[in-house]
Parts: structure tokens; C-alpha cells; sequence
């Protein structure tokens, strides 16, 4: 138990144990009346079993990312702790004030203004009158929507409601806050807002957060539940549970432990070796690229890497057509396509050019500190006397897949550059219009 | 201790707010509790009163033998429909709030009851007053007419929750009832016995029958112990029947509105 290590002195808020939600479904309208009728409970549906055998603890002063593919159950889950729905069995115990953000929204009637769902909704929570008079004000200046607080709320847009009920979220200080995604609407000036305050809160209160975006999830969750078909398949780490997560996304099994088989170094054959996908292929394919392979930091097809770790590349081609003008590189694209950055042997300064039957080329960059996110590498053969004029012989778009992570520190840009020189002197200033 | 005191508040938050959202949209708000009723009662009077010449009902003239038991059954009627579509309306909680979805028919009935009380003072106060000894037994009818409302409007609420149709039918079913019930008519006036026992097997016209015992001042005679065995046998088996239903779809409905 990782976490039982970091807070050893802090009070379980959150305790899920041996959870299962089983939904029922049902093909007929009628069949839901038949059922709830039936004298000896006799079921007319099939059973959709969303989540099962789900147990973890959370601490006060933890932050604990909840992330898995669509339909891995992290909804029904949040839905579970917040307490809308039951468990069809196992049990949810929480400590203290809950704040729920479920879904884009609150419990916000949509004919009712702002200022009377606010009421309404803090009343449940369990304020009372003078107590929600005292909170009012925060909420307003914190969701900052002006005078539309007195509109109904169905004449807000999507930004205003999520500013709104994030704000009533967490305007009762809650000792467990429930986030499901909701953030991702706001804009930019507002999540960052938003995602202050969270870190505000998280430092003495416990915050379940499910995200997509691996920005959020490194820079905030120390730790992070991996569903996957309504399974829990990891608790721990963050950036093992982004790994766990693409290799599930790529459709590789589940490794448990994160060790891979090591290539044998200098080897002709091309053991451990990929077979480039034909989807992938481009370029006039004079020459090929027969099998790919890479590594990060000694790590084979590693799916993370940070910045100053070594990409190594080995590329075994076949030239079909010799040549003395070969030119090797590669190109990172982020989630976008937008390239980001790439090189080339030529430009780089390498006079190695001549090719003849099978080889083995490799090259290795070390990754430059750019924002957290998913970038995918395109490495690539061309020929030709300059780079802008090359056939393009044979590119893997996209084929390796990396996940940058940054540990939490903030990239301001694309990418950060470092200061080279700071000092702070004294002047003096003798003008008194300065 | 704790979770009753809880319990108490939320039900008192939720009661006034739904009080709130029905009254506050209009701008006349609370009259119109006391409009549709007096309408009805006036449009009655007109027309089988002065228009007709209805004659008086063992003694009582028809509006105030007509008004007695309309009261009981406009709270019954329109307690149905609010309550059976309680869980729709409250959906907005229900599915992003830890609020218990079984509060809320309970909380239409309270807050229709609430309105039925004002109702029924203002009856009693404009027709002269209530002789003291009638006044436990309208408590006691009071209570049984929220205790039956509550009951079927829970099991409506559950099952149109999961069959929209319903809230079609529903209209129809008390269109039924209104015209088999003894509100507008008299039925010791109808003589087979045959169809004069399945008119007693109706829960509301032991309702109708002990306001108006009580409202009238005893002129008219109670419910003798048939009826009322019959009145609570269908109460008690909708109140079991409604909490079981409850029971078997609660953790459903927060997926199922």
C-alpha cells in the first residue's frame, strides 16, 4: 500500500470496499413494470455489470486521478461515492462534508435562477439560512457571472453553469470533493481558477478527480485508480497508471510489473524488433523500412519519457536501389498534428550517406522539456542533396507513441527554455520620476 | 438521533421549495390555490343549484353537500398527479444530488396537504365555524386522506418513473373515479345492490363521507365499520405495496429519470 506509506497519520475520508454496480437493462418498456411487480422478484432484464470487486481507501490530504477508456465504469463509480446511486453490493463510507460535481453539473433546476439553486442546493447540503447568507457572496465572486446569478439557469452557457456550480462545490469546504470531468468546459483563465483552488483544498481534504487530459492528472494526482471494465487494474503511481492506461489503449496486455524483455545490444537480427504497421508506410520505397525498434533510457518501447531522457532509434532498412545521398530523421507531432519539433542526419552534420543492401541505422535525441501530453514519432528515410529537395523514401508516421510527462512542473509554452544567467543588483536611482 | 434530526430538516427544505416553485412563478401566487376550487364551486352552484334546483341531499343544501366532499377529493386528485410526477420533476437532484429519491412523493403530499389545510379553514371559517365535537374526527379523516394520498402517489411515482404512459393515464383513471365516486351525486340513490357493494370497495368515498359527516355537523350519517374496515385494508395494502416497489427501484431511479 503506497498510499498508506505517504500519509500514515491522516484519517481515511474515502473507503470503497468490494463495490459492484450491476445495471439492469432492459429490450421492452414494459418488462421494468412486469418486474416491479412480480411477486417473486423474477427478472425481465439482462444484467450490465458496470463495476465489481472495486475497493481502495482515500486520505485526507490526498488527490487520487481516476482514469480509464470510455465505459470503464469511472462515472458510475463517482456516481457511487457521491451517493446519487447505490452499490448493488459491497459498501461506500465517507467522512465528513461531500461535494459532488457530476457529469457537467449540480442539482440545478433549470427554471430556477442561479441564486435560487444556490439556496436550494446548500440548504441540502445543510447550511442553514444565516450560513448560506454568509457563503453567497464567495460563490458569486468566485463563479464571477455577474448579473446573470438572477436569470434562470436555463439561459446560462455551459461555461456559466460549470463556473457556477464548481464554485458552489467548493464554497462549503468539503472534506471529499468529487470531480467528473466537468472542468473542461470552463475556459482557460477559469480552470486555472479552478484547478488553484483544488490544489488549495486537496492539501487538507480528500479529491477524486476523473480526467482525459494527462496534463491535469500529472500535474495534481500523486495517485491514480485505473478502471478497465469495471475492474480496478491499478492503484498507485501516476505515471505507472499512465502507462498501465496506453497500453491499454494500444491493445498490448497488461504487464503488472512494467519489465519488458531488453534487445540484445549490437545484434544483427532484428530480435525484439517491430514490424512497422503497412497503414503507417509512406514515401517512394526505394528504399524500406523493414523493422523498427526504439528505447527510452535503456527502456525498450518505453510509452513515457521526460525531458533529458535518451529516444534511441534503430531502423533496419533494405535499399532496393542503392544510394549516397541517404538522409535519416525523425518528427514529434503532438495530439493535434502539429509538429513539434524534428531533425535530420544532414542538418544535424553527419556525413554518413552511403547505403547498400540491408542495414542497420541508428540515431538517438534527447527529449527537450515540452508540455506534458501525447506526441507521436515519425522516423524516416529520404535521399537527396538537401533536405527541402529529398524523396521521401520511407516514413512510419506516427508510429511510436510517448506520453511527456513533466512531474508537476509547469511548462509555460510549447516548450520551456531554461534562464542561462539571473542576479539581482542594487542601484541606486538618483531621479525621483522613475 | 442524528439521522432523523436530518431527516426532519430535509423535508422542511424540500417542502418549502416545492411550495415556493409552485406559487412563486405567478405573480398571484397563492390565490390560485383558492381560484380553481371557488370557480368550481361557484360554476356548481349555478348550474345544479339555481340552474337545475337540485334538491337538498337528506336535508343539506347541494352546494354545501357538493363543497364538503369536493375539498377531499380535489386534495386527493390533484396530490395524485403531482406527486405521481414528483420523481420526474426532481430528476435534477435525483441524478447529481446524494438527496433519497423516496423523499420526494412523500414531499408532494405534505406540501398538497398543506394547501388542503388552508383550503379547509378557509371553508370552515366562511360557512361559520366547526362545532367542537367534530373536530377530533376531521383531524382523524385529514390524517387518513394524507395517509391514502401519500400511499398511491408513491407507487405512481415509482412506476411512472419507469413508464412514462402513465402520466397519460392517469387523468383518465381519475376521470373514473371522480364520476364512481359520491362527490357530485348521490349514490344511496342507486338501488341494485350489486353495483351499490363494488361503489363501497372505492377508498375516496369513505373520505367524501366523513368530511362531509364532519363538515355538515353530523347531519349527515360517518362510515359505518364496513367501510372503514375496507378503507384501511386498501391503505395499508398500498402503503406495503408502495414501499416495496420503492425498495426494489430506489437505487435504479437515479439512472432511470
Amino acid at each position: 500500500m503506497d498510499t498508506d506509506r505517504n500519509h500514515p497519520q491522516q484519517e481515511i475520508l474515502v473507503e470503497a470496499e468490494d463495490l459492484e454496480k450491476i445495471y439492469p437493462l432492459f429490450f421492452r418498456k414494459t418488462d421494468r413494470i412486469r418486474e416491479a411487480f412480480s411477486f417473486f422478484g423474477r427478472p425481465h432484464h439482462r444484467e450490465f455489470r458496470a463495476l465489481s470487486g472495486v475497493s481502495f481507501r482515500v486520505r485526507r490530504g490526498e488527490c487520487v486521478g481516476i482514469i480509464g477508456r470510455n465505459g470503464a465504469g469511472k462515472s458510475t463509480l463517482l456516481k457511487l461515492l457521491a451517493g446519487v446511486t447505490g452499490p448493488s453490493s459491497g459498501t461506500v463510507r465517507l467522512q465528513g462534508t461531500v461535494s459532488s460535481l457530476l457529469e457537467l453539473g449540480a442539482g440545478f433546476q433549470p427554471d430556477r435562477t442561479g441564486r435560487e439553486n444556490v439556496r436550494l442546493n446548500l440548504a441540502l447540503m445543510g447550511r442553514s439560512l444565516r450560513e448560506t447568507e454568509q457563503l453567497l457572496p464567495g460563490i458569486l465572486e468566485f463563479a464571477d457571472i455577474g448579473d446573470f446569478i438572477d436569470q434562470p439557469v436555463r439561459n446560462y452557457s455551459s461555461g456559466m453553469f460549470v463556473r457556477l456550480a464548481f464554485s458552489l462545490a467548493v464554497s462549503v469546504c468539503p472534506d471529499v470533493l468529487i470531480i467528473d470531468e466537468a472542468l473542461t468546459v470552463g475556459d482557460a483563465i477559469f480552470q486555472i481558477k479552478c484547478y488553484n483552488r483544488i490544489r488549495k483544498m486537496a492539501e487538507h481534504a480528500a479529491v477524486l478527480l476523473v480526467t482525459h487530459d494527462m496534463k491535469t492528472l500529472t500535474s495534481f494526482c500523486t495517485r491514480t485508480l485505473l478502471l478497465h471494465e469495471g475492474k480496478l487494474l491499478f492503484d498507485g503511481d501516476t505515471s505507472r497508471a499512465m502507462v498501465e492506461y496506453y497500453r491499454l489503449c494500444q491493445g498490448l496486455p497488461h504487464a503488472g510489473d512494467g519489465s519488458m524483455r531488453h534487445a540484445p545490444e549490437g545484434s544483427i537480427l532484428p530480435q525484439g524488433f517491430r514490424t512497422p504497421p503497412a497503414s503507417c508506410i509512406s514515401g517512394a520505397q526505394d528504399i524500406r523500412i523493414l523493422r523498427y525498434w526504439y528505447q527510452v533510457n535503456e527502456k525498450p518501447f518505453a510509452e513515457i519519457c521526460e525531458a533529458g531522457d535518451v529516444v534511441s532509434i534503430r531502423l533496419l532498412v533494405r535499399a532496393i536501389r542503392p544510394t549516397d545521398r541517404l538522409i535519416a530523421g525523425y518528427q514529434v507531432l503532438d495530439r493535434c498534428g502539429g509538429e513539434v519539433f524534428g531533425e535530420t542526419s544532414l542538418t544535424s552534420g553527419f556525413s554518413d550517406t552511403c547505403l547498400r543492401g540491408d542495414a542497420l541505422i541508428s540515431y538517438y535525441f534527447v527529449w527537450p522539456e515540452v508540455r506534458e501530453g501525447d506526441y507521436f514519432l515519425t522516423p524516416g528515410i529520404g535521399c537527396g542533396k538537401e533536405v527541402l529537395k529529398q524523396t521521401e523514401q520511407c516514413w512510419l508516421n506516427r508510429v511510436i507513441h510517448l506520453v511527456s510527462t513533466t512531474r508537476g512542473k509547469l511548462i509555460y509554452g510549447i516548450f520551456n527554455v531554461p534562464i542561462q544567467q539571473f542576479a539581482i543588483r542594487t542601484v541606486r536611482t538618483e531621479s525621483e520620476h522613475l | 438521533m442524528k439521522h432523523s434530526a436530518e431527516r426532519l430538516r430535509l423535508l422542511f427544505v424540500l417542502s418549502a421549495y416545492d411550495l415556493k416553485c409552485r406559487f412563486g412563478k405567478s405573480v398571484l401566487g397563492i390565490f390560485w390555490a383558492f381560484a380553481g376550487p371557488a370557480a368550481a364551486i361557484g360554476i356548481f352552484y349555478l348550474v345544479f343549484q339555481l340552474g337545475l334546483r337540485a334538491s337538498p341531499v337528506e336535508g343539506v343544501p347541494y352546494v354545501l353537500w357538493f363543497t364538503a366532499a369536493y375539498l377531499p377529493w380535489i386534495f386527493f386528485s390533484g396530490s395524485l398527479e403531482t406527486s405521481g410526477h414528483s420523481l420526474l420533476d426532481y430528476r435534477f437532484l435525483i441524478r447529481k444530488t446524494a438527496v433519497p429519491a423516496h423523499i420526494f412523493p412523500l414531499i408532494r403530499t405534505i406540501s398538497a396537504s398543506l394547501i388542503h389545510l388552508l383550503l379547509l379553514f378557509t371553508v370552515i371559517a366562511v360557512s361559520g365555524g366547526l362545532s367542537p365535537r367534530f373536530f377530533v374526527p376531521l383531524l382523524y379523516y385529514y390524517s387518513s386522506a394524507v395517509l391514502l394520498t401519500f400511499a398511491c402517489g408513491r407507487i405512481l411515482a415509482v412506476l411512472e418513473a419507469c413508464l412514462e404512459d402513465l402520466s397519460s393515464f392517469l387523468p383518465v383513471f381519475l376521470q373514473f373515479l371522480f364520476w364512481t365516486s359520491p362527490v357530485l351525486w348521490d349514490d344511496s340513490a342507486m338501488c341494485d345492490p350489486g353495483i351499490r357493494l363494488i361503489l363501497m370497495l372505492n377508498p375516496v368515498r369513505y373520505l367524501l363521507k366523513g368530511y362531509r359527516c364532519c363538515l355538515l355537523s353530523g347531519r349527515l350519517p360517518a362510515p359505518d365499520r364496513k367501510e372503514t374496515i375496507i378503507f384501511w385494508c386498501w391503505t395499508a395494502g398500498l402503503l406495503l405495496l408502495g414501499a416495496r416497489l420503492m425498495k426494489r427501484k430506489e437505487i435504479f431511479l437515479a439512472d432511470e429519470v
